[in-house]
């Protein structure tokens, strides 16, 4: 993994605008979903899901348990690939190329899609090393100093610098539940992500590290793209803009947040919504 | 019962919960038992170790003034180094001239100075003359050095070879020197000497009296037996014919089923013409030996074909042992050569029996059976009882002349190991060769003896048969009318022969030839089925005769076993008689304990003892005559000749002890000194250096091995039937047992790859081969403990599966994959079997310097000390034992705080 690798990438975020024209589209779009199945050996987790998600936008994926979402979500920076006998059909794109495509090495696609988890999972090192680690293995940095200012940057992007500047040399485990999880934001902004994927981010934590994070959310909204799966209602209304409801391994609906929230289409959203199911 | 209230319950209930109270408790008593039981076996263990132990942890050293004169250090006198190392000798007579100077009165006698010499170890003036060689200035002054006493010593001293006391005599001794002896009076002072010595006494004779019941039982069993013996003779003497004949197939039981065949088949052609029994019998062994030595041939030319093949690898090597397999093939070859041209001949042989006429055919038989079957045939087809007389005559003159030549031989056998002994004893060697001689001698005047009974009897017989020929009665007549029986019947027209003569002979001669064996009723046996005139006669007294020679033999017991009894009965008497009077003087020979006494700077070793006074011999001169109250007695338990250390020995080394010449020392020797032949000398060191070099190439083999692959296997390994299958027999591969391991690295690094034998690196093979299962076990169950969730991060960061896994993962794995490693190693440290089987048991006495050289391993060391004869090994390997546990402790210790030390929370 070197600089150029990288710069490559970063240069592939001009294709968006492609000049020859292409296929393309609407430069909002930036994740493009079409047909996506899954299945796990032979069971068939997801039904051909077509998606378009927004830049710059906070896009949640509601649905009962079982839905698909998290695995949808997976299949956007190809952490599926990492589950044996998992099978992937129909075509992902960002920023109008193919995930799938040979030339695309699943290990810089991941330095492009940054992953949050349901627990937060920091790395039994120090809080620096944690936020630098993605930093370094990238070659984001050519200098010790360089490498402070992803770091700082990164942990204040994630609001976490005022509380561990003082002891960035401490375990990253040593931090309360919510700290975990705005570090682990922090480390996958650090890599400087076009899209950050959330998986209920906030189920492991208490309310008010849940507010803290979902400030956070909509203060990245602003530069990143971001998709978070939620198992709660109100956090999908509080924190996004488009909101898609998976039942049973199929998108059902999709649209902007408020119309999902206050006239969907389809009864079966409006019944999960009421919680009437799920 | 009061109302029921909130927690009112059923009486089911109420007894359901007492069931599960009880059960609770059952189970956590079980549960401390186990534990009391493991802990109590552990501090057992560890205790006994440890006691056994403690005694070796200190030595006896002899401080000694070495004055080194030039004519003894150096002979040649041209202080070559060289020289002076080599001559251990000259300097072992240097520190026994020292000693000498502690005990003038030793210079005189050589058993004395023998005695005195060997309270030092034999090799203890190595390190004086390496001394010398460094610095050959010394040679000429004098040197004070310190020098280990030999074992035997140094455990009397530490009183771990008898049990002793010391009391202080207590009243005033008036001393007097007389023709006997020297002789102590103090009234009463000797009442506890000679209880001491009276106990052992009455011991002993219970001993005796018991010897002497057990020796009764024995006489009449013995007896029974003889009366059983004699009325089955009885009974025979008066059997039918046909009975006599049932008596002598049982006699046979238990031959070997072909020799009896041939022997019966013999004895019935020497009484008819019908040989084909003979012959199919006789085809039948042939057949076989013709068999094995087929089988023979071609195992040795397998083996010839194996040496070419190993010449011609070791060819291609270049190694100079491929002469030596040549030799050896060709000599395998040659081996087998020969046997398949005795298989031949044999077939020759036995293609020959067909044309054989029935005299030469016995021989055959003969042949077959190793016995003279011809010479009995010459004595069976003997014309008449003159003709017959001789040739008995002539076998019997034949064999008493080999007998007698076998008993020259074993006489001149015995007075030459005689000879031996003595010259050993007078030149003072080492006890070994002379225990190996003495066990020796009377072996060989066993064997002699029964010679020399064989030459006699052969002897007897002969005299009986010149007493036939003395005496020639009047023509024998015989009763059983002549048979028609070819070649080998007697003539009907020779004059008959008087049955009981014609029986005797023929009795005498079989017996002769076959001493009483089988074969001679076998032959009888066959004549008579047969129906040679006389035989069934001749069976019968053949039968009676084995009877008498059985009844001979009980007779001999018995008159053994009374003798055994009368001499243990009266000695027993002899006891009880001298214990009757209180008052009596008790004589100490060196079957009983020993009583010392100490006084005035000598030793009195006493030889009588009474109440109020001891007469005894002056082991330790004394420098005083006049009386004093100033002296001790010391009783020693066990009896002089039932230990090593003599009354004398254990009195110098008391009166060195005192004045400080022999002092107890750390035994840091224990830990510097590499293997030796004597316990004085030996230490660790050696089998430690082995053990660390072993361990080295262990670590380095198996560590990185065991921890990439369990790293593949758990992480990067597809999951399919091949990885199963790995994974099963990586299973298997930790439950095989270590000497399998052993075996197969003296088959593989050994002989197929050619590393030398008992060196480290291929200790260190085999142990890594025992080790790598284990490593790659814990590694992958550490592996598989650290959560998916840090796999998950790295990933998602974008982190390459190589650098997920060693980046993240194996660093969370490392206290688990430490541990791991370390509990492999401390069990290869243990390991024995393996080691023996690819030579590192070998005798080494400088510690290794690399991964070749010869070398041993603790464990190794503990099992050959363990199995050494003298009583000086015990505590010296339960010494190493705490060494090698040790190790592991702290091996287990360092796993522990590693593990303490990088276990970190996710």
């Amino acid at each position: 993994m070197n600089r150029v690798d990288h710069a490559a990438i970063k240069a592939s975020d001009s294709d968006v605008r492609r000049p020859d024209g292409g296929p393309t589209a609407d430069p909002r779009i930036k994740v493009k979903t079409r047909g996506v199945s899954v299945f796990y050996g032979d069971k068939q987790a997801l039904f051909g899901v077509d998606l378009d998600i927004d830049e710059k936008s906070v896009t949640a994926l509601i649905g009962p348990s079982g839905c698909g979402k998290s695995t949808y979500l997976r299949c956007i920076n190809r952490m599926n690939d990492t589950i044996e006998g998992c099978r992937i059909e129909g075509s992902i794109e960002i920023d109008g190329e193919d995930i799938h495509d040979r030339s695309i090495d699943p290990v810089l696609l991941r330095a492009r899609v940054g992953m949050v988890f349901q627990k937060p999972n920091p790395f039994p090192k120090s809080i620096f090393d944690n936020v630098a680690y993605g930093a370094r293995i990238h070659g984001l940095a050519s200098s010790r100093k360089e490498l402070e200012e992803i770091v700082q940057s990164s942990l204040e992007k994630a609001g976490l610098w005022g509380e561990v500047k003082d002891r960035l040399g401490q375990p990253g485990t040593s931090l309360s539940g919510g700290q975990q999880q705005r570090l682990v934001i922090a480390r996958a902004i650090a890599v400087r992500p076009d899209v950050i994927l959330m998986d209920e981010p906030c189920s492991a934590l208490d309310p008010i590290a849940t507010a803290k994070i979902e400030e956070l959310i909509d203060e990245l909204r602003f530069n990143y793209c971001i998709v978070i799966v939620t198992h709660s209602m109100a956090q999908a209304a509080r924190v996004s803009q488009k909101t898609a409801f998976f039942h049973l391994g199929k998108l059902v609906e999709t649209g902007p947040t408020e119309l999902i929230f206050t006239n969907p289409r389809e009864s079966r959203t409006q019944d999960y919504i009421t919680g009437r199911f799920g | 019962m009061s109302e029921p209230g909130l927690f009112a319950v059923s009486k089911e209930t109420q007894a359901r919960l007492k069931r599960r109270y009880r059960s609770d408790q059952r189970f956590r008593a079980y549960g401390l038992a186990a534990i009391i039981f493991a802990i109590g076996a552990l501090v057992t263990l560890l205790v006994s170790i440890v006691t056994e132990a403690t005694s070796a942890f200190t030595r006896h050293e002899l401080r000694v003034e070495l004055v080194l004169d030039p004519e003894v250090a150096d002979p040649r006198g041209e202080r070559d180094p060289e020289d002076i190392r080599r001559n251990v000798s000259g300097f072992s007579d240097l520190v026994r001239a020292s000693m000498r100077r502690h005990f003038p009165e030793t210079a005189e006698d050589l058993g004395l100075r023998r005695q005195l010499g060997r309270m030092v170890s034999t090799l203890a003036a190595s390190p004086i003359a390496e001394q010398a060689a460094r610095d050959p200035s010394l040679i000429g002054g004098s040197v004070t050095t310190h020098i280990p006493v030999s074992d035997v010593i140094d455990l009397y001293l530490k009183g771990l070879v008898t049990r002793e006391t010391v009391t202080p005599g207590t009243r005033q001794a008036t001393i007097a020197r007389g023709p006997t002896g020297t002789e102590l009076v103090a009234p009463g002072a000797f009442a506890g000497a000679r209880t001491f010595i009276a106990e052992a006494m009455e011991q002993e004779r219970d001993r005796q009296l018991d010897a002497a019941a057990i020796a009764e039982g024995a006489i009449t069993r013995s007896e029974a037996q003889k009366s059983a013996l004699l009325a089955e003779r009885a009974a025979l003497e008066a059997a039918s014919q046909d009975r006599v004949r049932a008596e002598a197939s049982d006699a046979l039981v238990g031959e070997d089923d072909l020799v009896r065949a041939i022997a019966l088949a013999a004895g019935s052609v020497m009484a008819s013409a019908d040989t084909a029994a003979l012959r199919s019998a006789l085809t039948e062994k042939i057949d076989r030996e013709i068999a094995a030595a087929q089988t023979e041939s071609t195992g040795l030319a397998r083996k010839g074909a194996d040496y070419a093949g190993r010449a011609d690898r070791a060819a291609l090597r270049g190694d100079p042992a491929a002469e030596t397999r040549r030799v050896q093939s060709r000599a395998a070859y040659l081996a087998a050569d020969r046997r398949q041209v005795e298989a031949t001949l044999l077939t020759q042989q036995r293609d020959d029996l067909a044309n054989l006429s029935a005299e030469d055919l016995l021989d055959a038989a003969g042949l077959r059976i190793g016995s003279p079957m011809a010479q009995l045939s010459l004595v069976a087809s003997a014309s008449d009882f003159a003709a017959q007389l001789e040739a008995v005559r002539a076998v019997n003159a034949a064999e008493t002349r080999l007998a007698r030549a076998l008993v020259r031989d074993q006489e001149d056998r015995v007075s030459a190991l005689v000879a031996l002994a003595a010259r050993l004893e007078g030149e003072g060697s080492t006890g070994r060769s002379e225990a190996l001689i003495a066990d020796a001698i009377p072996s060989a005047e066993v064997r002699l003896a029964r010679l020399r009974r064989d030459f006699s009897r052969l002897q007897e017989i002969g005299q009986t048969l010149s007493g036939f020929a003395a005496a020639p009665g009047p023509a024998p007549v015989r009763t059983d009318p002549p048979i028609e029986t070819g070649d080998l019947s007697l003539d009907a027209a020779d004059p008959p022969i008087e049955p009981e003569a014609f029986v005797e002979v023929e009795v005498a001669a079989q017996l002769g030839l076959d001493l009483g064996g089988t074969v001679a009723i076998a032959v009888a046996l066959g004549r008579a089925e047969a129906g040679a005139p006389g035989a069934d006669i001749a069976l019968r007294r053949l039968l009676l005769a084995h009877f008498d020679a059985e009844i001979g033999r009980v007779d001999r017991d018995i008159e053994r076993l009374v003798r055994k009894r009368d001499r243990e009965r009266t000695a027993a008497d002899t006891v009880s008689r001298t214990l009757a009077d209180p008052s009596a003087a008790l004589i100490l020979g060196e079957l009983w304990p020993s009583v010392l006494i100490e006084v005035h700077g000598g030793v009195v070793k006493v030889a009588q003892v009474s109440p109020d006074r001891v007469v005894g011999e002056e082991i330790l001169p004394l420098n005083a005559d006049a009386a004093t109250g100033d002296w001790r007695i010391r009783e020693i338990e066990t009896p002089e000749a039932d230990r090593l250390v003599s009354d004398r020995q254990a009195s110098w080394a008391r009166a060195l002890q005192a004045s400080g010449e022999i002092a107890r020392v750390a035994n840091w020797t224990l830990l510097t000194n590499a293997d030796s032949t004597y316990p004085e000398l030996a230490g660790i060191s050696a089998a430690l250096a082995g053990s660390l070099w072993t361990m080295l190439v262990t670590l380095l083999l198996s560590a990185p091995v065991g921890v990439l692959a369990a790293v593949y296997l758990e992480e990067f390994a597809p999951r399919n039937r091949v990885t199963d299958f790995i994974e099963v027999n990586i299973n298997n591969l930790a439950a095989v047992p270590s000497i399998v391991f052993g075996l197969l690295g003296a088959a593989v690094f050994i002989n197929l790859m050619g590393l030398p034998r008992s060196a480290p690196l291929v200790g260190g093979l085999v142990l890594s081969l025992m080790t790598l299962p284990t490593i790659i076990i814990a590694t992958r169950a550490s592996l598989r403990a650290v959560p998916p969730s840090i796999r998950q991060g790295a990933l998602a960061i974008g982190a390459s599966p190589a650098q997920t896994v060693f980046q993240h993962v194996l660093p969370l794995a490392a206290p688990g994959i430490l541990t791991g490693t370390i509990i492999g190693m401390a069990q290869a440290l243990g390991e024995t079997a393996p080691l023996l089987l690819i030579g590192m048991v070998a005798f080494v006495a400088e510690p290794p310097t690399d991964i070749l050289d010869s070398a041993t391993a603790l464990p190794v060391l503990i099992y050959k000390w363990a199995s050494g004869a003298e009583r000086a090994w015990q505590p010296m390997t339960s010494a190493v034992i705490i060494v090698l546990l040790l190790f592991m402790f702290a091996m287990n210790a360092i796993a522990v705080y590693l593990r303490r030390r990088l276990e970190r929370r996710w």
